[in-house]
């Protein structure tokens, strides 16, 4: 599945493929991504999964090469051999090249990593040795570097296509060059300083510096560190603030509220009504086919969705401002889907039907005539829980509602079918219980020996069938033997 | 295999949990205390995910009947390893007809045993954790052998690792609000921070506190819950959800606990007293 993307303003890039593993939440908002290929960190497993994540949002590709250095994640100025260096940084972007091909992408641009990074801007030999590596994909690829750098000089001379890469959340010192990070006035983390500090830079071309002095600076692309949660947040920041041209108008539903320190809960009108359902479930549907790694568990029920997620990837705001923008993408509409209507035999002789005299009673309705109500509607399944299969059905006749019973029975037959207030239900085992008893159900309502454990899903219909209690026995029998054949119809 | 020469009041096998199913309304089940169960399994030097014995309060015995290695932690109930004291936290080697018995309560309720690498049991719904209609049996009975593999290896033994008491001693619960905590008005919320609550009926499913708070909240559609939501009952009683809960309820979530006082509650015992403090999320 893809999305159309416009054209963004702001050209946002962020280093990726470095075990952080936010990915999937970036990419939404980046223009452009630069792949660590191997040398500092990345395999060929992580290149892959990147690469695929870059083409479903329409991410610019580029390789991020840098010192052959795990350990020191390449932050380390390195002394190797010419051709040792040349070989490795090669070696490195052919295998992005090679993976990008396998999935019909292509890369766009090669940014230096770490202290490559730092070396070439200021020393004209490893600017040289580096350029002199990269040759060779001189007309494929774009270069990234810093304006005023000694490797635009050289990029320049060897007619390179350059592309100037400013930090949207470093400060600069007066000689343009990046405060170090040994400084506590670095990185800026306020959205309220970097807006203003990209403004300049995106608008008039000025940096102002640590000190307070305006200086020119060139810049094309922007580069936002990625590697802490916050990050995710100024990304997103200052991509409504520069990429989103109008306020969209946020959908009265679903709500959004947090749910201990990982969950969120999403909910939807408060009724349990069909139209409320398909919202939830269309919902559901977009999130999984999105198939985002830091949610572990939704749960749905019947108008809302629980989102359990993986709190040290993503916070809270981030994944709230990520499902909005995913629910207004409009690419990915769900294909109609065929609803199925099981037929669920029951008997209601009164051997099982233990409290269908007392419902006579208090609705007075005659046996048969409760028997003809509840087996006339289709019913919505709406969500499983409570116990284990126990289906939560909508639909029930009016005429029906009634009371639980004032003490619970201690343990009601499993298959027994009830009716506590306004629903009707199954009991999908043994267990306590205080709904009123009108009939049992020989079927099989879970199962754990199948991948899933219940043939219902939520969506589907339900319709109850009257059978004797001979019939009882004969379809007992079949389920326990593994050759009863569920019946089913199919409908639009 | 280990065979359960005691069962205990509630002894059963358990992992971290069931969490995939909860759309077909399975509980989440797995270890009231994942502290300690993944110490256990840490010192062991196995998946964190293996399974383990949780007992509770008082009564197990067992035999072993293959050589391995064990660790106890969590609650103290007095382990004697053929009749003499066991230290907690260390991992200890066990020979075949060695028989491990828990006697009187010190602190804390729940202990756990890990095993290397883990007791073998069947696994249902890509889980261990035992739970009512989903595994065979939803508690060991006397009788019962579990299954696991032989070791007669050696287990380097770190440095010993002190016992977290906070864990038994705190009677501090942290809590988030939960989904519908604005359902109180700011009395009952004021309430809800200033009362000591005791701990009534408990289980794995659930701990009731004693105190009330009043009610006049309306309940809401069904709809999920987790281990350590707080419902409010009509009769104004609190429920604090634990791993065998419900998947879904329709009483008002006010709060949420906290990992850790999830555990520091499942280490709680009938009459313990607890006070709520809360957390912010963001």
């Amino acid at each position: 599945m893809y999305f159309d993307k416009k054209p963004k303003n702001l050209h946002i890039n962020c280093d990726v493929g470095e075990g952080v593993g936010n990915e999937e939440i970036l990419m939404p908002y980046i223009s452009a991504c630069n792949i660590a290929c191997g040398g500092h960190a990345g395999n060929l497993e992580t290149m892959q999964e990147i690469v695929v994540l870059a083409k479903k949002y329409q991410v610019e590709i580029g390789a991020h090469p840098s010192y052959p250095d795990r350990e020191n994640f390449g932050r380390i100025s390195m002394n190797i051999a010419s051709a040792e260096f040349i070989k490795t940084i090669q070696n490195q972007i052919s295998n992005l090249e090679e993976i990008v091909a396998l999935h019909d992408a292509k890369i766009t641009h090669i940014k230096p990593h770490g202290a490559l990074y730092n070396d070439v801007a200021k020393s004209k030999e490893k600017a040289q040795l580096f350029l002199k590596a990269i040759l060779k994909y001189k007309d494929k690829y774009k270069l990234y570097i810093l304006y005023n750098s000694v490797i635009e000089t050289e990029a320049k001379k060897q007619n390179f296509q350059v592309v100037y890469e400013a930090f949207a959340d470093r400060n600069y010192n007066d000689d343009l060059t990046l405060v170090s990070r040994k400084n506590d006035r670095a990185v800026l983390t306020k959205i309220g300083e970097i807006i203003p500090h990209v403004s300049r830079l995106k608008n008039e071309q000025k940096i102002q510096t640590i000190s307070g002095k305006k200086y020119n600076l060139k810049s094309d692309t922007f580069c936002v560190h990625s590697d802490t949660i916050s990050a995710i947040e100024i990304i997103q920041q200052l991509h409504t603030h520069f990429n989103v041209e109008n306020e969209v108008e946020k959908p009265e539903f679903p709500n959004y509220k947090p749910y201990g320190n990982n969950g969120l809960l999403l909910t939807w009108e408060n009724k349990m009504s069909s139209e409320v359902l398909n919202s939830v479930l269309e919902y559901q549907e977009k999130i999984k086919k999105f198939n985002i790694k830091v949610i572990l568990n939704i749960i749905q029920s019947n108008n809302s969705l629980l989102i359990i997620y993986d709190n040290e990837k993503v916070n809270l705001k981030s994944l709230q401002h990520l499902l909005e923008w995913l629910s207004l993408q409009t690419s990915n509409k769900l294909q109609p889907r065929k609803s199925i209507c099981w037929e669920i035999p029951v008997c209601y002789d009164e051997f099982f039907g233990i409290d269908l005299d007392e419902i006579a009673q208090k609705n007075r309705l005659s046996i048969e005539k409760i028997i003809k109500l509840h087996t006339t509607p289709k019913y919505q399944v709406f969500s499983i829980g409570f116990l284990p299969g126990f289906l939560y059905l909508g639909g029930l006749d009016k005429r029906l509602h009634i009371d639980r019973k004032s003490t619970p029975r201690l343990a009601v037959k499993k298959g027994a079918v009830g009716i506590g207030g306004i629903q009707t239900g199954i009991y999908p085992k043994s267990s306590p219980g205080g709904w009123q008893i009108l009939g049992n159900s020989p079927l099989n309502f879970f199962d754990v020996s199948n991948e899933k454990p219940c043939f219902a899903k939520a969506r589907d219909f339900i319709k109850f069938v009257p059978i004797s209690i001979e019939e009882y026995h004969e379809i007992s029998t079949a389920v326990s033997n593994g050759n009863y054949q569920l019946k089913f119809t199919e409908t639009c | 295999m280990l065979e359960i020469l005691q069962s205990g009041l509630h002894t059963s096998i358990q992992d971290l949990g069931r969490f995939d199913y909860r759309n077909y309304g399975v509980p989440v089940s797995g270890v009231m205390d994942d502290y300690h169960a993944k110490l256990a399994n840490q010192i062991l030097g196995n998946d964190e995910n293996a399974a383990v014995l949780e007992m509770t309060l008082q009564g197990t015995k067992l035999k072993f009947h293959e050589n391995t290695q064990i660790v106890l932690c969590g609650a103290d109930l007095s382990p004697k390893l053929n009749r003499s004291d066991l230290r907690a936290n260390i991992p200890v080697k066990v020979s075949k007809g060695d028989e491990l018995e828990f006697g009187k309560r010190n602190y804390g309720v729940r202990a756990y045993l890990a095993i290397k690498d883990g007791f073998q049991s069947s696994e249902v719904l890509q889980s261990r954790s035992f739970y009512d209609g989903i595994t065979e049996k939803s508690r060991v009975t006397t009788g019962d052998v579990i299954p696991y593999k032989v070791f007669s290896g050696k287990i380097q033994s770190k440095a010993t690792i002190a016992v977290q008491q906070e864990i038994f001693s705190s009677n501090e619960i942290c809590v988030y609000e939960g989904p519908e905590f604005d359902f109180l008005s700011k009395s009952q919320q004021e309430q809800l921070f200033n009362t000591i609550f005791s701990i009534g009926l408990n289980n794995r499913m659930a701990y009731q506190l004693e105190e009330t708070i009043k009610n006049d909240c309306p309940s809401i559609i069904t709809s999920a819950v987790l281990p350590g939501t707080i419902q409010l009952t009509p009769s104004g009683k609190l429920i604090v959800l634990m791993k065998d809960c419900q998947t879904t309820g329709g009483y008002p979530r006010i709060l949420q606990l906290d990992q850790r006082s999830i555990i520091r509650l499942a280490q709680k015992h009938t009459r313990d007293q607890v006070y709520f403090k809360k957390l912010s999320i963001l």
